[in-house]
């Protein structure tokens, strides 16, 4: 090394740079020795070594190459041989780019600035992408012209490379919103292509799971057809060319692979070279073991496969994935509404069906029931039978023709017929029909119908129904008052009003009027009757006409319903607009006015409390129903065995309880005012009637399992229908069953009653005491007629804080529950005492294993538990200084009191170490034995003498005596154990052996010369300040940091003349950059705040400007009474860290200013985990500053333990994280969030810091989280659905069957005999109680809403084939009209096999059933295309469709009937000339809707009728199966 | 004098049995038909007495308690009747349910009928199957 004195002032310092310089051989360059370079060089080579910039200087011709240390990294490799190098030898890969440059400066003596310029540098051993920003400026030279120039470089390549990576992420992060998953993989190849410098190419590979194979489906940067690309991978056999893309599937990780070896022109992207390696990423799927994609991409090849780059190709297939998974989910849903639309529709299609089936045969018993009540010569009790029959009848004919009207809507087949009508005199005459039964009943009809000049266009079919369906309503429920029915117009609107006085509608219920199957529970009116579908088959109407409804109500004063209709016709359809003004029948008000009038009949009083006066030998049973026909049904069935007294509502069934107990309540579930479950609720909380059995009677399928699980406890039910039989059975089991557990209770009762120990019986979850025995109420003090009947805690509040617990221990586990020395704070005569109790309770369990009461058992142990206690006081205290002593390291000595000769009882393992005597040894000995202290005073003696007394604590040191003789010094303390009541009980002493602390006190002295010599070598310069501001120590170091020679030279200063000298050498600014002042110093605030203080300054050399930087530490240190002794200063060189800390600052800065433009928060952590900083969409997200605080609140409570689990395992294994979070916003919303994290490590592979963001991800994820609910919901309610299905197959075919089969039998049977009048009159009572019963089975039927999917199945259907089945099936028809059927040959369709047949038979029929003669059919059939078709409707005119012809010679129709013959019920003829149900063609209608074809008729009168239908020759190919 | 025939049917529904009844005297005029109202009663009725030996037995499937299937296995179980021919009389004639009778011992399936001459001819043709001449 040169000596310091000889190195010329512009090449001091410079670090490893300024070292190689001087000591470089300059002699043997252009340039010479150093002093005699030029002035300008010599300033230039100052500047450029004090400064922290990358700067290089060029000089003389061939630009002899001089560069500073910061510059090293650019150089990189080459260093430290470019030293004195031509720039043509150093720069020789990019000298033809820079080559130029340098030459306008030499020549031109022109200054060139060059912005981030690419250039391939090959510094590491391998070409390098790298930017840089840089200027050349000319040097002039001591003799003129330019003779060198100097460079000054910023190197750019981490912010370009990482811009770039974060520009290609938030591309594919605003892919949102995709439709489907090849658009997703095409945009992104897109996004990907964009990026040319990182992706020179890339291709996604879609798998095919099944398969096994990956499928090349979208391009970046090279041709779909490129000749060398694998378009199909085998993942099993992939061969040589996609082994890597197979490994990648397979194992579901990024896999990195060579090139060269088989592309030979594989696109270059960016770059005039061929990348050298491919990357296979998988876009994974959470829920599948293969990848759904693989994105095969070459690699840039200028760039190292680092992790930095490792991690954005990963981030980039991240983003991918996420769209992936957002568009399975929308075409997850999308699969999912087209099931539920084939379900509504299968639901909608079995409606109508049962329907049908349930009219037909509610015709054929009106029929016959209405011939014989017109009959003249009917019995008067018959015709009274025969009321209750037809009254039965007509209210299902209603039931089944609001379901039929419900499921026409449904199925979008109801079409109304507009016509323009004079609405108020229409509702006037609808409103008239009614005015007679309502007056009957005692109520006003008013009709205030204006007549309008606006046009008003109705349905007046719906009109009809929808007038009578209010009006009935408002009848039902209104007793007294009136109904008003009003028709005005309100500006561009019709309004129909109608008021009624009735018991009105409860708020709660006003939101739901008009749902399906709502009904209003608990309602007084004429009847409970109804389908809950009437109001919202009337909304459906309304709204077809483009109006609304609404209603108006207040509970006990009334209802309003309002109907709104625009006037005009243009919000109508055009087609369904009819002109002229058929008249239509009259049928249905019919049903509506009679089932109105039949409610009024209902109010016959009976002799309810008929049979109490008859043998009261038989028990009691009260029927509660709501029907008058059914309570006399009942009646009737239980006569001769039990006596019966009815009421006709829950409430009313009350009011007689309260004068007659019976033994057993059998009651009805649906009633008005007070239903079945209400009235068993206030049954079993009535104390008076808890015991009383109750039956319950259920109609509706559904109920069944809602009361097997009713929790207060009926008795039984039954489910009507039930047969006479069992209902005495169960009625009399109940009964029998009853007494007899009265009878046994009430010996056990008697039992309790001589034991001598408290019993209590608990019943319920409340733990109503149901008895409590003597013992018990002596311990209560109070009257068993007190408390029983009352909640335990009720009638006992003050045990409820001892005993609560345990009852509900019981009823938690299930099991019995013994507890010792249960403390119950119990207040006897007003005086509150803990007592104590042996207590068993055990559960009461029913046939069920349904707990429902406790027995409760206990013994008081007051005396024995306080005695017990007493001892228990006494030694805790004692024990617990034991346990304590047994666990510090100090001597602890137990005593007993004096009077006991201070026996030692604790010796623990501190007291053997420092004494010597083992614990066997020391314990039982009196502490004087063992234990020899020397007091230094007297007083000291009488002090701790006065303590051991028990007058309290004394604490001091004294010298002790050990097992061995040594003496030693403790710090021992004395504490007294008193008992609560102030008896001594003990002492214990705590004595430390400071033996050792005391020598080490004086050996302090030594320690301190070893200090210094400790200081003198540390690498920090150390200042010792007395509190008079004088330097009482200073290391070397310390006085060369200052810029002293020597310690000698500085020693004995004091502040203020260091701080002179200091002045005069150096510049020094503190850590912002601020300059220096007194205030700032560390030693001046570890005086003022009397603690360590600490800072960071930069001293920069006034001679030489060099740059350095201090850490100071100075830590104020006091001596024993608390002044200042003197101020320890600790200065460190952290000038390294320091310029390290400054750059990663800057490239921080510049990652946060490109942070802050994502819409993802940013955050970055020190590797203790601490937020250091966070962009401001956290800001923006949580409106909170603090990110690091605010973090805690939000997180999920429910995620915050994952995130920390993974958290702290990533961070310790160090590896990348994702997890996904839920975060709170700043409206306190939680948000699904994704969050990724990388490390950040520094050369040594130490994690500096984490980087990472959080995404919202919120819709994708709660759409899917939405989507698996939804789907588990609708998937339970079609396996209950099914469910119900299955049951109702079995009703329709069984139950259903039964009563329709007798009613038919017995009419038939009723026409044999019909001179006979007590068969007749026999045979019409089975029928009314066929029925009957059959009303029952409809109704519950009624319950089942929803319906299972029925599937729809096609198949090639030979036509020749069902045509032969159907003649078959009619022969006998065919050969008794002696009917001929031609046809040639029909052709093969896809259809539906089941429905062509029925398709044939029901036209074929037709034509056999409207014939006068002998019929002849001809059917003929031809194949068409779309285009032919005569009838409306859109069809693709190219589509191939069947032409099918079935011509008759029957009677034919009115060619004006030629639509409506397809309407349901739809006859033209009369039942006596043809018969027919009206419903065969409009299935057939159907049936051909269904496959999509289309139907026509024709005919002339007298002539025949022609069927035209047209039928796809193939079906959609996704119905097939 | 035509010899007797000794019917017993069981079924719980009252207007089946006189349906029945009614039917089967007007086929044959020296019938005797007993009723039981259930599958306990009519086992009560066959145990209790030893010399009750009806020609043809006739069972409901839909019974209270015990199914017409149970109570036709415990039939069979009784000795004296194992030769007995029993039929299955019900409203519905499911393929499945007809089968399990016959491969338990029932002779045959009478499905309930609308009308009473189609019960009538049935019944013809059963008592017309009996081998023994009465």
């Amino acid at each position: 090394m040169q000596p310091l004195e000889k190195i010329p002032g512009f090449l001091l310092g410079g670090g490893e740079m300024g070292e190689r310089i001087r000591n470089f051989n300059w002699s043997k360059t252009p340039l010479g020795t150093p002093s005699s370079w030029d002035q300008s060089l010599k300033t230039c080579v100052r500047i450029m070594l004090t400064s922290s910039q990358p700067i290089w200087i060029g000089w003389g011709k061939q630009l002899i190459k001089l560069y500073n240390d910061p510059y090293k990294a650019i150089v990189g490799g080459k260093h430290p041989d470019a030293l004195g190098q031509p720039a043509s030898v150093v720069w020789k890969d990019i000298w033809k780019d820079i080559e130029p440059m340098l030459r306008q400066v030499m020549e031109r003596d022109e200054g060139t600035y060059v912005e981030s310029q690419l250039l391939i540098m090959e510094r590491y051993g391998y070409p390098e992408e790298t930017y840089y920003t840089f200027s050349y400026s000319p040097v002039p030279g001591d003799n003129g012209g330019t003779a060198g120039m100097i460079c000054y470089n910023t190197a750019d390549t981490e912010r370009i490379i990482t811009e770039r990576s974060l520009q290609t992420l938030k591309e594919l992060g605003t892919l949102t919103k995709k439709n489907n998953l090849e658009e997703v993989y095409t945009t992104a190849a897109k996004v990907l292509e964009m990026n040319n410098k990182d992706f020179p190419c890339a291709i996604i590979y879609k798998i095919d799971e099944e398969k096994k194979i990956a499928e090349a489906f979208a391009f970046a940067g090279i041709d779909k057809d490129h000749p060398e690309l694998p378009k199909i991978i085998d993942i099993e056999h992939p061969g040589m060319i996609g082994q890597n893309l197979s490994r990648a599937v397979k194992e579901n990780k990024l896999v990195v692979s060579d090139t060269l070896k088989r592309w030979k022109d594989l696109p270059k992207g960016f770059w005039n070279v061929m990348a050298k390696h491919f990357v296979h990423v998988p876009i994974s799927h959470p829920n599948k073991k293969y990848p759904l994609a693989v994105v095969s991409a070459a690699l840039n090849p200028y760039r190292k496969f680092d992790e930095a780059y490792r991690n954005f190709v990963q981030l980039a297939a991240d983003q991918i994935s996420l769209e992936v998974k957002n568009v399975l989910a929308l075409e997850e849903e999308r699969k999912r509404a087209e099931v539920l639309a084939e379900i509504d529709k299968a639901k909608t299609l079995f409606f109508t069906n049962v329907s049908h089936e349930f009219r037909t045969p509610l015709t054929l018993m009106l029929g016959p029931i209405e011939e014989a009540l017109k009959d003249p010569n009917a019995v008067s009790d018959n015709v009274a039978r025969m009321n209750v029959a037809h009254r039965n009848a007509l209210r299902l004919l209603k039931l089944v023709n609001t379901l039929l009207d419900f499921s026409r809507i449904e199925s979008g087949r109801q079409k109304a017929n507009f016509m323009l009508t004079d609405v108020s005199s229409f509702t006037k005459s609808l409103a008239a029909n009614f005015r007679s039964i309502i007056e009957k009943a005692g109520l006003e009809l008013n009709i205030n119908a204006e007549s309008f000049i606006q046009p008003l266009y109705i349905d007046r079919e719906m009109w009809e129904k929808i007038v009578f369906n209010l009006l009935s309503n408002a009848f039902k429920y209104t007793i007294k008052g009136g109904i008003t029915v009003e028709l005005s117009a309100e500006k561009n609107f019709a309004v129909l009003k109608i008021k009624d006085t009735g018991v009105g509608i409860p708020e709660n219920e006003l939101p739901h009027m008009f749902e399906r199957f709502h009904r209003i529970e608990n309602v007084t009116g004429r009847t409970y009757e109804g389908t809950g579908i009437g109001l919202s088959l009337i909304k459906e109407f309304v709204q077809l006409h483009g109006g609304s409804i609404s209603v108006e109500s207040k509970s006990g004063v009334g209802s309003t319903f309002s109907v709104t209709i625009p006037f005009g016709k243009a919000h109508l359809p055009s087609s369904q607009i009819k002109n002229e003004d058929n008249d239509f029948a009259d049928i249905i008000s019919d049903v509506y006015i009679e089932e109105a009038a039949t409610l009024l009949g209902n109010v016959a009083v009976e002799n309810e409390l008929k049979g109490l006066e008859e043998d009261k030998e038989f028990p009691l049973v009260m029927i509660v129903d709501d029907n008058a026909d059914m309570r006399r049904h009942l009646q009737t069935l239980l006569a001769g065995k039990f006596r019966t007294i009815t009421a006709h509502n829950g409430m009313h069934a009350l009011q007689q309880l309260r004068e007659v107990i019976p033994d057993l309540i059998l009651s009805d579930i649906m009633m008005p005012v007070m239903d079945g479950i209400k009235l068993l609720k206030e049954i079993k909380s009535n104390k008076k009637t808890e015991q009383v059995p109750v039956v319950l009677l259920t109609a509706r399928a559904g109920e069944e399992s809602k009361i097997e699980g009713w929790e207060t406890g009926a008795d039984d039910y039954l489910v009507k229908p039930f047969s006479s039989k069992e209902l005495v059975a169960r009625i009399d089991a109940q009964i029998k069953i009853k007494q007899k557990r009265d009878t046994i209770l009430q010996n056990v009762y008697n039992l309790f009653d001589e034991v001598p120990f408290a019993i209590a019986v608990l019943k319920g979850e409340d733990l109503i005491i149901e008895f409590i025995n003597r013992y018990n109420v002596g311990i209560w003090q109070c009257s068993k007629e007190e408390v029983t009947g009352k909640p335990l805690f009720e009638a006992r509040p003050d045990i409820r804080k001892g005993a609560e617990w345990v009852h509900a221990e019981v009823y938690r586990t299930g099991k019995r529950c013994v507890i010792n020395d249960l403390p119950l704070e119990l207040t006897v005569k007003g005086k509150t005492q803990t007592r104590y109790f042996n207590a068993i309770i055990d559960p009461q369990v029913n046939e069920d294993g349904k707990i429902i009461g406790q027995l409760a058992t206990s013994i008081e142990v007051t005396d024995q538990v306080l005695a017990r206690k007493k001892i228990e006081e006494a030694n805790r205290q004692l024990q617990f200084a034991a346990t304590l002593g047994q666990s510090i390291p100090d001597a602890v000595v137990g005593t007993l009191p004096a009077e006991e000769n201070y026996l030692i009882t604790t010796w623990n393992k501190g007291a053997e170490t420092t004494y010597g005597w083992k614990a066997d040894e020391a314990i039982g000995k009196p502490v004087s034995a063992v234990l020899q202290t020397i007091f230094r005073s007297e007083e000291e003696r009488k002090i701790s003498e006065a303590a051991l007394a028990g007058n309290g604590y004394w604490k001091g040191e004294v010298t002790q005596k050990t097992k061995d003789g040594r003496e030693i010094i403790t710090l021992a303390s004395i504490a007294y154990i008193k008992s609560a009541e102030g008896k001594i009980l003990g002492a214990v002493g705590v004595n430390r052996d400071i033996t050792k602390l005391k020598e080490a006190e004086t050996a302090l002295g030594v320690a301190k010369e070893q200090l210094e010599i400790t200081f003198k070598n540390i690498p920090a310069g150390i200042y010792q300040l007395n509190s008079k501001g004088r330097l009482e120590y200073i290391n070397e170091r310390g006085a060369a940091l200052m810029g002293y020679n020597s310690v000698e030279e500085v020693m004995e200063h004091n502040m203020e003349q260091l701080k002179k000298h200091v002045d005069e050498k150096f510049i020094v600014l503190d850590e912002t950059g601020k300059e220096m002042t007194e205030e700032k110093g560390t030693i001046y605030i570890a005086i003022k705040t009397r603690k360590h203080a600490e800072a960071v300054f930069q001293f920069i050399n006034k001679e030489t400007g060099k740059s350095m930087w201090i850490l100071s530490n100075s830590t104020p240190v006091y001596d024993d009474n608390g002044e200042l002794s003197f101020v320890l200063t600790i200065a460190t060189d952290v000038t390294s860290s320091k310029t390290a800390e400054i750059a990663l600052r800057e490239s921080e800065e510049r990652f946060r200013t490109l942070a802050e433009t994502l819409p993802q928060m940013v955050w970055m952590r020190n590797a203790d985990g601490n937020i250091e900083y966070a962009s401001k969409a956290w800001e923006i997200y949580s409106g909170k500053k603090d990110v690091s605080e605010a973090w805690r609140t939000m997180v999920h409570p429910d995620d915050w333990e994952r995130v920390m689990n993974s958290w702290e395992k990533d961070s310790a294994s160090g590896t990348s994280f994702r997890y996904e979070v839920r975060l709170k916003n700043r409206e306190g919303e939680y948000r699904w969030h994704h969050a990724a994290g990388e490390p950040v490590k520094d050369q040594s592979g130490k994690i500096i810091k984490w980087i990472g963001a959080l995404t919202d991800i919120h819709v994708q994820k709660t759409f899917a989280e939405k989507l698996e609910d939804q789907v588990a919901q609708r998937t339970e309610e079609l396996l209950k659905a099914n469910k119900e299905l299955e049951s109702f197959n079995y009703i329709a075919s069984h139950d259903l069957q039964e009563p329709l089969r007798k009613i038919q039998t017995f009419i038939a049977l009723i026409e044999r005999n019909r001179e006979n009048n007590e068969i007749v009159q026999k045979y019409f009572e089975k029928i009314r109680s066929s029925a009957e019963r059959m009303s029952d089975l409809i109704r519950s039927i009624l319950a089942y809403s929803q319906l299972s999917k029925t599937s729809q199945e096609y198949s090639l259907t030979d036509l020749n084939q069902i045509l032969d089945d159907v003649k078959n099936d009619f022969e006998l028809l065919i050969k008794e009209r002696d009917a001929l059927i031609k046809s040639d040959k029909l052709p093969v369709i896809r259809s539906n096999p089941l429905q062509m047949h029925q398709l044939f038979a029901n036209l074929i029929s037709n034509s056999l059933k409207f014939s006068n003669h002998k019929p002849e059919i001809t059917i003929d059939s031809r194949i068409i295309t779309g285009d032919k078709i005569t009838v409306n409707g859109s069809v693709n005119p190219d589509q191939k469709f069947v032409h099918l012809t079935f011509a008759d010679n029957g009677i034919g129709f009115q060619p004006e009937f030629k639509e409506q013959i397809f309407q349901l019920f739809q006859r033209l003829h009369n039942r006596a000339q043809y018969s027919g149900t009206g419903i065969g063609l409009s299935i057939v209608k159907r049936i051909i809707e269904q496959h999509k074809g289309f139907i026509a008729a024709d005919s002339v009168p007298g002539q025949g009728a022609i069927f035209n239908v047209w039928l796809p020759l193939e079906q959609n190919k996704s119905y097939d199966h | 004098m035509k010899p007797e025939l000794i019917t017993f049917l069981i079924d719980d529904d009252a207007d089946d049995q006189e349906i029945f009844s009614m039917v089967l005297q007007e086929v044959y005029d020296r019938a005797k038909c007993f009723f039981a109202d259930d599958g306990f009663a009519a086992l009560q009725k066959i145990k209790a007495n030893a010399s009750f030996l009806p020609h043809l037995i006739f069972i409901d499937i839909n019974l209270p308690g015990m199914n017409g299937i149970q109570c036709l296995d415990e039939i069979k179980k009784i000795k004296r009747l194992k030769d007995i021919p029993v039929y299955m009389y019900s409203t519905s004639a499911e393929k499945a349910i007809v089968n399990e009778c016959r491969e338990r011992g029932a002779a045959g399936f009478l499905k309930k009928r609308v009308y009473t001459d189609d019960l009538k001819s049935d019944l013809i043709k059963i008592i017309s199957l009996l081998k023994k001449p009465m």
